[in-house]
């Protein structure tokens, strides 16, 4: 499941700082960024790459390529560096340890190479983007490429109110050089799906170009080898098996328990119910989740089942590690997005045994599977815009993005991810295996300026990629998006204050769960909500659904 | 009390400060079934391995880093002892110029800390971005520091430096030949208090530092630390590599030991450098 957002003292303070900065250097283009303009925008045409071949093709409603293997010998789709020399800067954030500095990594130089550039980054933790991206703007010496923001769980960019305005007035208008057919110059951009896309417009533009994701989100995986062990059904049919199923698998005494944590109950009772992904926009109607008789009805089941003793107990610590006890075999639910799933082969300590597959969630009452609600980020992991600068610059650059948008299966894919073969990974089971210089060095968050879509694909271990595979091409058809996300809508306010009411919702919910508030505290919730903030969001969003004609 | 007593509660007290150390340096050197059976915290591994370190040796980056690291506190230390030891004596000497709007403003500077972005706007402006001074400069006068110390040399006997005078020293000589002699006490904790400061130094070298070649171990460390997965989003097949707590607990180790090495040779002057000054304010 998508962690809650936290703030700290620093970032609230850092987000203040440029909150203010932004309004400073926006002031003048404050209406730019309309719904009707938006609407209007001319996005890039979508050109599926034919590059390489899917094992398992993916969807245009969003099931993603998969690939078994990564397919030999990969195809080299560039013959030249797209630049041509000079050097190009670029704001990123990585969620690794550090890089070595180019000096030291032959990754980074040969990188330079490849890309006919010299590549200067600036590496920021992503815990701290907000604090060092205040600061970049109120030093006016931007780099060509700024990763302006990461996307919270709410599909908006966070910590940075007024970022319509800043772009106007900082970045460049990207619409000429990639709207409608002109993307075509750039083939690996124009295989980007439209609907990320749609998340970097602003202010009547393409103002970015994305880091796309899959939009199946979170789904709750399961370990096959311990519930198969104990004799009991892994596929109940309602909410009472599914309750009587965590029962079943539970041993306090045996350090097992069902759930890691109860968030993730809350999760999955209310898609069983039908509810709300993060807001329900119905009869000309804006609700939030924590407004809805579904959220309440969760936290009260989720509640029960805690107090029952079938979630781990110690999950309600900060930093719980849950995927340790997923690994462990202590917890055998655990809700997490679809990109996890190698990781869990990595880290558990069953040997051969482990095996692991996405729970089907069924409906409340029984008779059918629940909608499952589609990532709650939309399409996109985050953009990156680009300094103001003249056109033929402006071309270079996107020459570049193209580049590192090249796919999955191209020697330029397995370069970018992998470094050299030999070096940096040694290929085992028809999958690259990197060594430790691999991981240190590629980590230099490139990945974060542009990058291909993404596919399904967990080395070595294709019986798991299909599985990942046929999980997404069951449940993305009638998947629940979030409206206000694929209405690609934006608030100040929202993207503002988003921490604190998160905070309202989560905080409350642990509460009442845990036991140190009544059920009836979620009335005090909705009431703290509203008046924090949720009703001028609320009201912000609902102009933008009316304006759009969105029904 | 009984003995008996007091020493079981002594060995708890110690207890409480070892068992967390000695936990980090056996999780540093334990392996990912250890862990993952000790629920990440182990106490006692079956099986010692150094894949950590040598993880984090062999990449450059937090050998780097520790020069990085040790070089900002060598010379910030000495800088900061230098200009607050000067600052500290001139204040504490009546009539000497400037006297009063000096000391307000080093008061001013104990209450008022200037912003994030005024702070980076003029660490920018001085072109000291992306350099080490950006991490020494802003933090070489220390105003508390100041004050403790201003108070120590207040306290010293004003006949000595008289009878120095009498004898024929300039300011200079007495300050060097009198002052600094009697102060080591001090002058050593603060030079401690300054040393763990720039040790410590991340904020400053996250904001002011944008090429990570040159970030201090602390910034390099939290890299490690916050972030959950040692690989970022998308994991890749890689079980040959040492667990990420491992890693967390070797990088802490790294961080911890050097800093450590230095109190026991300052230990000495602790109580009395802290004591002394405190109570004349």
């Amino acid at each position: 499941m998508n962690p809650p957002p936290t703030v700290t003292r620093r970032t609230l303070l850092a987000g203040a700082a440029a909150a203010g900065l932004l309004t400073a250097c926006g002031s003048g283009d404050a209406n730019k960024n309309t719904a009707e303009a938006n609407q209007g925008v001319n996005l890039p045409k979508y050109t599926p790459s034919t590059v390489v071949k899917p094992d398992l093709p993916g969807t245009p409603e969003g099931v993603l390529d998969a690939f078994l293997t990564y397919p030999e010998p990969p195809v080299k789709q560039f013959t030249a560096a797209p630049g041509k020399g000079g050097t190009v800067s670029a704001f990123v954030l990585t969620g690794s340890p550090v890089p070595p500095p180019k000096g030291n990594n032959p990754f980074w130089q040969e990188l330079d190479r490849r890309l006919g550039v010299d590549l200067q980054l600036t590496i920021t933790p992503s815990g701290e983007m907000a604090t060092k991206f205040s600061t970049l703007i109120a030093g006016d010496d931007l780099p060509d490429l700024i990763v302006p923001a990461l996307f919270l769980p709410n599909g908006v960019p966070a910590g940075i109110g007024n970022l319509p305005q800043w772009m106007a007035t900082k970045c460049t208008d990207l619409t000429k050089f990639v709207g409608g057919d002109s993307v075509k110059e750039y083939p690996n951009l124009a295989a980007i799906p439209t609907a990320a896309w749609r998340q970097c417009v602003y202010n009547g533009g393409v103002y970015g170009v994305p880091v796309p994701r899959g939009v199946a989100g979170t789904l709750v995986f399961r370990r096959d080898d311990v519930i198969g062990g104990l004799g009991v059904d892994p596929d109940p049919k309602s909410f009472t098996e599914f309750r009587e199923m965590c029962r079943k698998v539970t041993d306090a005494k045996a350090n097992r328990w069902a759930c890691v944590n109860a968030g993730m109950l809350v999760f999955i009772i209310q898609q069983m119910l039908g509810g709300a992904n993060d807001w329900r926009w119905a009869d000309g109607k804006l609700v939030h989740q924590v407004e809805t008789e579904e959220f309440k009805k969760a936290v009260s089941d989720a509640a029960a089942m805690f107090k029952e003793g079938l979630v781990h107990p110690d999950s309600f610590a900060s930093n719980a590690p849950v995927k340790r006890w997923f690994g462990a075999g202590e917890a055998l639910l655990i809700a997490d997005r679809y990109t996890a799933w190698p990781q869990f082969y990595n880290e558990n300590i069953a040997g051969a045994a482990f095996a692991i597959s996405p729970m089907r969630i069924p409906t409340y009452d029984g008779g059918g599977l629940a909608k499952v609600w589609q990532s709650n980020a939309g399409s996109t992991n985050n953009f990156t815009v680009f300094k103001k600068a003249d056109d033929g610059r402006i071309r270079d650059l996107l020459k570049l993005c193209d580049y590192l948008a090249a796919p999955f299966g191209t020697e330029e894919y397995l370069f970018r991810r992998y470094g050299q073969p030999g070096t940096h990974y040694t290929m085992q089971n028809g999958g690259p295996v990197p060594n430790q210089a691999g991981v240190a060095q590629t980590a230099l968050g490139i990945r974060y300026i542009v990058d291909a879509p993404d596919v399904i694909y967990i080395p070595g271990r294709p019986e798991a990629t299909k599985l990942s595979y046929d999980y997404q091409k069951a449940i993305v058809p009638d998947s629940v998006p979030n409206p206000v996300v694929a209405g690609g809508l934006f608030s100040d306010e929202w993207s503002r204050k988003q921490p604190v009411l998160g905070g309202i919702v989560s905080n409350g919910q642990n509460d009442i769960i845990a036991g140190r508030q009544p059920l009836s505290y979620v009335d005090e919730m909705r009431a703290q909500w509203k008046a924090q903030g949720g009703e001028q969001v609320r009201k912000d969003f609902t102009a933008q659904f009316e304006k759009l004609g969105i029904k | 009390m009984t003995k008996a007593l007091k020493g079981a509660l002594l060995t708890l007290c110690c207890a409480l400060v070892v068992v967390p150390f000695l936990g980090i340096v056996a999780t540093s050197v334990s392996t990912r079934e250890d862990i993952v059976r000790n629920g990440g915290f182990v106490l006692i591994p079956r099986e010692i391995t150094f894949a950590a370190y040598r993880a984090l040796l062999t990449g450059g980056v937090v050998p780097r880093a520790v020069g990085v690291s040790v070089f900002i506190t060598l010379v910030g230390t000495a800088l900061s002892l230098v200009a607050t030891t000067l600052l500290a004596y001139g204040l504490s000497r009546p009539g000497s110029f400037g006297h009063r709007p000096v000391l307000m403003l080093v008061v001013a500077a104990l209450l008022f800390t200037p912003g994030i972005i005024p702070g980076y706007l003029t660490v920018s402006e001085l072109g000291l971005l992306d350099t080490y001074w950006a991490v020494i400069l802003p933090a070489v006068v220390n105003a508390f520091n100041v004050v403790i110390l201003r108070a120590f040399f207040m306290e010293l006997p004003s006949e000595l430096l008289e009878s120095a005078r009498i004898d024929g020293a300039s300011d200079g000589q007495t300050f060097v030949r009198i002052v600094l002699p009697l102060s080591k006490a001090v002058l050593s904790v603060i030079g401690l208090f300054y040393a763990v400061g720039y040790w410590n130094a991340f904020f400053s070298a996250l904001l002011y530092l944008n090429d990570s070649a040159k970030w201090p171990v602390q910034l390099v460390l939290r890299t490690y630390v916050v972030n959950q997965t040692q690989l970022g989003v998308d994991q890749v097949g890689t079980a040959n590599l040492p667990p990420q707590e491992a890693l967390q607990m070797a990088i802490l180790v790294v961080s911890i030991v050097p800093i450590l090495l230095i109190y026991p040779f300052v230990q000495r002057h602790f109580t009395k450098g802290v004591l002394v000054g405190a109570v004349k304010g």
